[in-house]
């Protein structure tokens, strides 16, 4: 088994469309840093000096309302009214420079967590891709039958392709994520700030960048899966799209209260470890207030967990009763 | 006790259910039996639809059938197959590989499954010929050079059994010469090959037994010369001076006779018996002399007519 692991590990690395596709993502890693690196900026007083320019500026246009203005105000007092009732207080100038002031320089306490969140999603969706290319592709090529008569227990050459194809994400998410961490790190410690790295926002990044781990592995075993009981790249890949577009888009809105069954709600909440719901008013009156569903990560990784083994099982189901058809594959 | 058989199959039926591209259910086996001795070189031959490559995918593991027993080095099949597997090397129709990937990448990655050591890679791409351009990538070699990377990775697990369907398919005359040079040499090492072809010349030229497959099933199978002997060439040729009154009265005998290129042709009978049968009515032949009819002869006599049954050699009349 050790060995067929290995033999699917090279087999997915060695793949032209994995490597491209993770030397373009590589790519975009560092263009993004770059840009973060040269948004960065450490003048301080500068934006500080900008800012309550321009809240002198909107402080000023509160200040100036028209006079009949304020005297149709005065005309329509009741009588009692305060005698400032008709004083239109704008904020103040402190008050609008607090509202827009950002501190311009790249802060790692508040990027680091949101370069999870992008290396997961971008590194799930090449997971998802490449996994169901590196099943499609055997079944394409019609190798399977080459494969069969050197291992001819299916199962095990399933799970060997699983595992790998899994393995190889997961440990090149950690990485990816490593790097981003570490990139996003020297560019706040070279040109940002990295104050406010407290260990409760180290520890929210560790447990983001480990259940982003397990979505990767979890859409990665699903491409797997669903190319390998389709037997075909293109049709996982339009399958899952269909699902995405017919399933999910048209029934938010015609059900919006099943959306906590759908696959990126509960992907979210995995990412997120936590995702607020506003569902419509309950079922039998269209008023009151909007209902509101917490999602835990938990929930989202048992639904994850249940998703990819009734997939693995069709697949397995598939790939050891049907025949390997002339031609070696389909 | 008798050696092990290389391959047994007893009863092998196999019925393609209907489906979307494929309309009706088509029976591709209907009780073949098949026995491949060790060390012999066995063709299987056929026409094409007769059952052949479905017979190797069964024993490949790699179709399941509907009834039947098969054994693969002494190893039920399917249930036992991965203990035969490693001592089983195949090429099924046209082999396939990843295109992308250079022939010995292609190999290389087998190999590992079976823990080979890198070594063998190079010894089998060096067998086949295609060490110069084992480092191109497979889309760009030729039909022939893909049917020999194909052998190659047959070769690579130094197989007691081989199974090649159609190995020469797409060989150049050059290649067809050294894959059957191969695999006499394969034979002469004590290496067992079932041999899957439609070249009759080929497997004239190579086998040391035959099985003769029409419409999934066995129709005549032993060693090539007594399959030979038993077939079509049961006929005598005779050249006499006087072919209608010899014919009629050969027929006369219960005989089958026919005029062909000057000769008379008999079928049912030993040159003596028809030497005999003539000589006893006052006919002398000036000429007399069992017709060597090769293996195409028997091929077409066995598989032109459906569901036909061995036929045994009749005697002279008493």
């Amino acid at each position: 088994m050790t060995r067929l692991l290995n033999a699917e590990v090279r087999r997915l690395t060695a793949r032209r469309m994995f490597r491209y596709l993770l030397l373009a993502g590589l790519a975009v890693l560092v263009l993004l840093g770059v840009l973060q690196a040269i948004r960065s900026n450490r003048d301080i007083a500068g934006a500080q000096a900008r800012a309550r320019t321009e809240a002198a500026l909107e402080a000023s246009r509160f200040g100036s309302i028209p006079p009949a203005v304020v005297a149709q105000c005065k005309a329509g007092l009741q009588p009692g009214a305060p005698p400032d009732a008709c004083a239109f207080h704008g904020p103040t100038v402190d008050e609008i420079y607090q509202g827009i002031y950002r501190d311009p320089r790249y802060s790692f306490a508040e990027h680091a967590p949101n370069v999870v969140v992008g290396i997961v999603t971008a590194m799930s969706l090449l997971g998802f891709v490449i996994g169901a290319g590196f099943i499609g592709a055997e079944w394409g090529a019609g190798t399977m039958a080459s494969l069969l008569t050197w291992e001819p227990r299916r199962l095990r050459v399933l799970a060997a392709k699983l595992g790998a194809a899994i393995l190889v994400f997961v440990a090149v998410g950690a990485v990816a994520i490593a790097l981003g961490m570490t990139g996003s790190w020297l560019i706040a410690a070279s040109r940002g700030t990295t104050s406010g790295t407290t260990s409760h926002v180290v520890n929210v990044m560790i447990g983001r960048g480990a259940r982003g781990l397990l979505l990767v592995g979890f859409l990665t075993g699903a491409g797997c899966a669903i190319a390998g009981f389709t037997r075909h790249t293109v049709a996982a890949v339009a399958a899952t799209v269909g699902y995405l577009i017919i399933v999910e888009s048209i029934l938010r809105h015609v059900q919006p209260g099943w959306v906590r069954w759908f696959l990126t709600t509960n992907a979210a909440a995995v990412l997120a470890g936590r995702l607020r719901l506003f569902l419509p008013p309950s079922p039998g009156g269209s008023f009151g207030p909007e209902r509101i569903l917490v999602l835990h990560a938990s929930r989202g990784v048992i639904y994850l967990a249940g998703l990819l083994a009734a997939l693995v099982v069709i697949w397995a189901l598939t790939f050891t009763r049907r025949d390997i058809d002339e031609g070696g594959g389909r | 006790m008798a050696a092990m058989s290389a391959v047994e199959v007893s009863g092998l039926r196999k019925v393609y259910a209907g489906g979307i591209r494929r309309r009706r259910p088509r029976k591709a086996l209907d009780g073949l039996d098949l026995v491949v001795a060790p060390g012999e070189v066995h063709g299987f031959l056929g026409p094409n639809g007769s059952g052949k490559t479905t017979t190797l995918r069964i024993l490949l593991g790699l179709v399941r059938p509907d009834a039947g027993e098969v054994r693969l080095l002494g190893q039920p099949v399917p249930s036992h197959l991965a203990a035969a597997v490693p001592e089983v090397g195949s090429v099924v129709e046209s082999p396939r590989f990843f295109p992308s990937f250079s022939g010995r990448r292609n190999l290389d990655l087998l190999a590992r499954v079976a823990g080979l050591e890198p070594a063998r890679v190079d010894e089998a791409l060096e067998i086949v010929g295609l060490t110069d351009r084992a480092a191109d990538r497979v889309k760009g070699y030729s039909l022939g050079m893909r049917q020999r990377l194909g052998i190659a990775q047959a070769l690579m697990k130094r197989p007691r059994l081989l199974l090649l369907d159609e190995p020469t398919n797409g060989l150049d005359p050059a290649g067809i010469r050294e894959v059957r040079k191969l695999m006499a040499h394969l034979a002469s090492t004590g290496v067992t090959v079932l041999l899957s072809s439609h070249l009759l010349s080929e497997v004239e030229q190579i086998c040391t037994s035959v099985t003769i497959v029409a419409h999934g099933r066995s129709v005549r199978t032993g060693s090539v010369a007594a399959v030979l002997a038993g077939g079509a060439a049961a006929r005598v040729r005779v050249k006499v001076t006087d072919p209608a009154t010899a014919g009629a009265l050969l027929a006369e005998a219960g005989l089958t006779a026919a005029q062909q290129d000057g000769w008379l042709m008999v079928s049912g009978a030993t040159p003596s018996d028809v030497n005999r049968l003539l000589g006893e009515r006052g006919i002398w032949a000036d000429e007399l002399g069992p017709d060597h009819a090769d293996l195409e002869d028997v091929f077409l006599s066995l598989t032109q007519e459906p569901q036909q049954a061995p036929v045994p050699i009749q005697g002279p009349p008493a």
